[in-house]
């Protein structure tokens, strides 16, 4: 199947480009191999391919016993990574071994096809054997806690948007050195990258990149009522999508149960100053006079700006709205936009992307809900220290997947978000590169914990805004989420 | 079938009151055959209709409009998915269950069905209360004893796990198709110096052929309708079933590949109902011209 | 009655003692039921207990191990939730609704295929269709259907004049159970049908003739000889789909996942919802282990119903 299917994306790529990936992977891998040889070895080894088959034969050897000495590699891996400025060998991966990772079905499907090629050119360089599977994103948590019950199933993985490296943590590979080296090499991590990934002092998961959520708007309606770009507070916004909506031409933030309207209405929630906990983590702070305030802008712009179709949204509901020439704006990944481009090119260039809105008050500010995904690796891998090693150049790769998602996949890392980046060439996509101060995962002001997630995950945060919307009070229906907030808290140990 | 029906036609029906009601009866069943089809008719039209017209708010959308005929969505599930191989996996662990099941339900339902033994009656309720186990609520300690057993993320997994809703309620509907045979029959090869053994080889299992094709049917839709097993057991993309595999790798969240979704049901589902259709027919003239008189 | 041993069959001995047991009802029945035991007690039985027990604790997916015991605090804190006593009246409702609506649509479509007009086979071929396509696919396929713009049904109904302005099959709370309930009524018909059309050729033809030549109408045929006659096909076939409809999530979860605003929950996509996405295993196990109860209540009502009209 695999090679079928890797046949067939083959088919689909253009040779050249193919070929030109394949030279810059060759390249990178180059590098980063001679590097490592460099640090770790003295330098005097620019061959090191053929020494690996060698070094292989008793690694295979010793398989009966690996499980327990793999586990404390990494351990003694943190040893050389901690001095300082040198990006060392933190890891290597084990000729032989197999590696089976699983990662979401990339809304960019061209990221799939990308990962899929260079898993299976790393596999070959470093002799392992690599297979990627992809399954939707909405049931990645389903498979891991299958996966945690059998304790099996893949080596690798990527948490996508539900960051359970938390609930996780007894039964995941401690990433630290990785994480240390990886940010030495990049001038260190972002803070929502440390945010999630470090649990009791240990890197848990690494992120991946993060998935900003620019607002994609129509130019040419914005022109029709008055405004020549996108309005840069939300009082404003609100009074554009009123005149939009007499238009024929409504908004949409999905009251829903699904994941875009868990970050858009945070983006809208963050901006007003609403935190739904303390920075320690301990405490719920999601009643305040900000989240009321933000309620009520909630309700208005539902009022006057909106349909009632945002209640029946998926995931891709708002995409559609946008893609049929009716949405004024969205709030979105930049995959509505990017799918535009191919699907509805009239669409695509009455376009654009703006910046999030400034909210009002004292306490407002532009914050931008956005999603994380992170990578996570197994303590029953097959050969924990292959997958850290994949997840070490996968880093090395930023420059590819930054062009092949078009910049959909945001990096990690502080140095990556040195101008040019990669795949926003494209002008409209250049506010993307400002976007760094602006990310919020879930859970600000404090730390992405295990109540968290099953708020995320049980969608309290849209049904919060829907309930107003509905007809409840603003109070009450913050009353309610608090009462969620403060239960969730409560059965996951946690003061509240 | 044909001679079952015979039986509700009206003796002497005027010729008027013939008519009317043959068109009541047709347009009864273009209702049914409407409300049925209309969502598969929807499937083949988005299969087969190209993204510019289907996402056109102004194109006429029963039919196919200005951009004609696509191939690229059964293209996309044939060579960029692994639909053939999801297929196979699907008619392997269907065909599998229905083996499996047959196996363990057909003796399950005569003993309890036919034979007096201690807790009988006990057994037959507590296999039954089995099937109303949610699964929702198994699958999780259910995927400790398969990984025990060395099956995870195998189409074995599968194959396991499905005949804990088949056998409980195919055990149950053999036992009521061998209450229909009547005992005398039984009795009667057993006076004429069969063993019991050989009664139920050489009568009672020929009479209910129908019956084991019924539950065969039944294992056979049923595995191909669980979605929670399927979902969590199996992620790698060689080793999905159908349902399973088109819904997680054509939603990609942000973008549903629509032509392709309804390529992948239609494509799963038709072949399945004419098997249906054919067997249907089967099981029906089996019981009419079986032992029930 | 049954004496072995005077089986004419050239035989040897040997055989025939093993045999011999066999034909003992109390020896050949545990030895015909035993492998359908042991493999519910291993793969349902076993599971079962821990699922059980796992309700009581604060298991999360994670947990190595059982977990801390905390009695019945899951449920205690399940009740306070108000999403939970929605789910609970959805289960019951798009249950019995559409159990109802199944069985009026499914009753009069086997009399119009008991007709057996020409053409009834290709009839018959598109009308089983919904029950068997794969239930994940025709959900997608309805969630499509039921889309906000592209919905073929807003296209059909407003062009027929049936639909007025652009009623939204998933977002409005009422719209929403409507739909749930239409796809699980779409789905389920055509069994209704098989069944009833499948007993309905076990009835022997002379007393149905009979009772036309006495001049019972097709009611009275159904009420009278048909549903006594075929009550046992009758109970399996209701209570598969009643399990089947109630303790369904695929409809749910692909459809809604429960919106909006968390109002077409049912106790089995509420269970996946907390127990699998958010990973609090125990409370997950506790809302799916009170489907049990009710599923139980239901059975016997059934039962009662059909049995008191059995033979």
């Amino acid at each position: 199947m695999e090679s079928e299917l890797n046949r067939a994306l083959g088919r689909v790529d253009m040779p050249r480009r193919r070929f030109v990936r394949l030279v810059g992977a060759a390249l990178v891998g180059g590098a980063a191999t001679s590097l490592l040889a460099a640090c770790g070895g003295g330098g005097a080894a620019p061959t090191p391919a053929p020494a690996k088959p060698a070094e292989s034969k008793p690694a295979e050897a010793a398989k009966p016993a690996e499980s327990k000495p793999a586990e404390s590699k990494p351990a003694e891996a943190a040893k050389p990574a901690d001095k300082p400025a040198q990006a060392g060998p933190v890891a290597k991966p084990k000729a032989g071994a197999s590696l089976r990772i699983l990662v979401w079905s990339h809304f960019v499907p061209a990221y799939d096809e990308w990962l899929d090629n260079y898993a299976k050119q790393w596999g070959e360089t470093n002799k392992v054997e690599v297979k990627v599977d992809h399954i939707r994103n909405a049931d990645i948590p389903a498979r891991l806690a299958a996966e945690s019950a059998a304790g099996a199933g893949h080596d690798l993985f990527e948490f996508q948007a539900v960051l359970q490296a938390a609930t996780y943590q007894d039964k995941l590979v401690d990433l630290t050195s990785a994480a240390n080296a990886v940010g030495q090499k990049y001038g260190g991590w972002t803070d929502i990258g440390k945010k999630f990934g470090v649990i009791d002092g240990q890197w848990k998961a690494m992120m991946t990149y993060a998935i900003l959520q620019p607002h994609i708007y129509r130019k040419d309606y914005f022109a029709e009522v008055g405004y020549d770009k996108f309005p840069d507070d939300y009082p404003t916004l609100l009074e554009a999508s009123i005149k939009l909506k007499e238009k024929d031409h409504p908004c949409g933030l999905p009251l829903s149960n699904c994941n875009d309207g868990n970050h858009n209405w945070r983006s809208v929630l963050y901006s007003f100053g609403g935190a739904e906990q303390s920075e320690d983590g301990k405490k719920v702070t999601i009643a305040s006079d900000e989240t009321l305030a933000a309620i009520q802008y909630g309700v208005e712009l539902y009022n006057k700006g909106m349909t009632d179709e945002v209640f029946s949204w998926d995931d891709a509901g708002n995409n559609r709205f946008l893609l049929s020439g009716r949405g004024s704006w969205i709030d979105n990944a930049t995959s509505a936009y990017i799918t535009a481009k191919s699907q509805a090119p009239d669409i695509y260039n009455n376009s654009a992307i703006a910046l999030n809105p400034t909210g009002p008050g004292p306490k407002g500010g532009r914050r931008n809900g956005v999603d994380a995904n992170a990578w996570g690796v197994w303590k029953w891998a097959n050969d924990p220290d292959t997958a850290i090693a994949f997840i070490v150049d996968w880093y090395d790769q930023w420059q590819e997947w930054g062009k092949v998602t078009s910049g959909y996949n945001s990096p990690p890392l502080v140095d990556m978000w040195k101008k040019p980046m990669p795949g926003l060439e494209d002008p409209d996509f250049k506010i993307m590169e400002d976007w760094r101060e602006l990310s919020f995962v879930a859970g600000w002001q404090g730390p992405f914990h295990g109540a968290i997630e099953e708020i995320n995950s049980t969608f309290v945060m849209p049904n919060m805004f829907a309930r107003a919307v509905r007809g409840e009070t603003p109070e009450a229906a913050m009353k309610w989420a608090e009462g969620e907030y403060k239960r969730i808290f409560q059965q996951h140990g946690i003061g509240g | 079938m044909a001679a079952l029906a015979a039986a509700y036609q009206p003796r002497r029906p005027s010729r008027l009151r013939h008519v009317r009601k043959r068109a009541l009866v047709y347009a009864g069943l273009c209702f049914y055959a409407f409300i049925a089809g209309l969502p598969v008719y929807w499937m083949f039209i988005t299969t087969f209709k190209p993204d510019q017209d289907l996402y056109n708010l102004r194109a006429f959308p029963l039919f196919f409009n200005q951009h004609g005929v696509t191939l690229d969505h059964i293209t996309l599930l044939f060579n960029r998915t692994g639909f053939v191989v999801w297929m196979r996996n699907t008619l392997v662990v269907a065909f599998a269950v229905v083996l499996i099941t047959l196996l363990v339900s057909v003796p399950a339902g005569y003993a309890l069905a036919r034979l007096r033994f201690r807790g009988a009656e006990s057994l037959t309720i507590g296999i039954f209360m089995t099937y109303l186990v949610p699964t929702t609520l198994l699958f999780l300690p259910l995927v400790k004893v398969i990984s025990w057993m060395g099956q995870f993320d195998k189409l074995g997994a599968l194959i396991l796990a499905y005949p804990t809703f088949t056998i409980p309620f195919c055990t149950w509907l053999m036992a009521g198709f061998f209450k229909t045979i009547p005992f005398e029959i039984e009795e009667a090869a057993m006076i004429d110096g069969c063993s019991r053994l050989g009664a139920i080889r050489r009568v009672i299992l020929p009479l209910s052929l129908a019956g084991m094709l019924t539950v065969g049917i039944f294992a056979f839709t049923l595995s191909m309708q669980d979605f929670v097993y399927a979902l969590t057991f199996v992620s790698s993309s060689d080793q999905k079933v159908v349902n399973i595999g088109v819904v997680t790798e054509l939603i990609r969240g942000d973008v549903f590949y629509w032509g392709s979704l309804m390529a992948g049901a239609l494509i799963a589902g038709v072949p399945v109902a004419i098997l249906y259709s054919f067997f249907l027919d089967y099981f029906v003239k089996g019981i009419t011209g079986g032992a029930v008189k | 009655m049954a004496r072995p041993v005077a089986i004419p069959d050239a035989r040897g001995r040997t055989a025939l003692s093993g045999l011999h047991l066999l034909e003992r009802p109390s020896v050949l029945g545990p030895v015909l039921v035993a492998p359908a035991i042991l493999y519910i007690l291993v793969l349902v039985g076993y599971p079962f207990v821990l699922a059980v027990y796992l309700s009581m604790t604060n298991t999360d997916v994670a947990t190595t191990g059982l977990g801390r015991f905390v009695g019945l605090d899951n449920f205690l804190a399940l009740f306070q939730t108000e999403v939970f006593w929605t789910a609970l009246r959805n289960t019951l409702m798009f249950t019995l609704v559409s159990a109802v609506l199944k069985g009026l649509l499914g009753t009069l479509l086997a009399f119009l295929l008991a007709e057996n007009l020409p053409g009834t086979r290709i009839f018959r071929f598109v009308i089983l269709l919904p029950w068997t396509i794969p239930i994940a696919l025709s959900s997608i396929t309805w969630k499509w259907m039921f889309d906000t713009q592209y919905s073929i049904i807003n296209w059909i109904g407003k062009n027929i004049g049936l639909i007025q302005g652009n009623p939204n099959w998933l977002g409005d709370q009422t719209l929403a159970v409507i739909s749930i309930i239409a796809v699980n009524v779409w789905r389920g018909f055509p069994f209704s049908a098989i069944i009833l059309l499948a007993g309905m050729a076990s009835i022997s033809q002379e007393v149905l003739d009979a009772a036309k030549v006495d001049g019972a109408g097709p009611v009275t045929r159904l009420r009278k000889i048909i549903v006594p006659m075929i009550a046992p096909i009758l109970f399996v076939g209701s209570l598969y789909d009643l399990v089947f409809t109630m303790t369904d999530m695929t409809v749910v979860y692909l459809l809604t996942l429960g919106g909006p605003a968390n109002t077409t929950h049912v106790l089995a996509s509420l269970a996946f919802l907390v127990g699998v996405q958010s990973g609090a295993l125990g409370r997950g196990a506790a809302i799916a282990l009170l489907l049990l109860p009710i599923l139980l209540i239901v059975v016997f009502i059934t039962l009662r119903t059909l049995r008191r009209r059995d033979i």
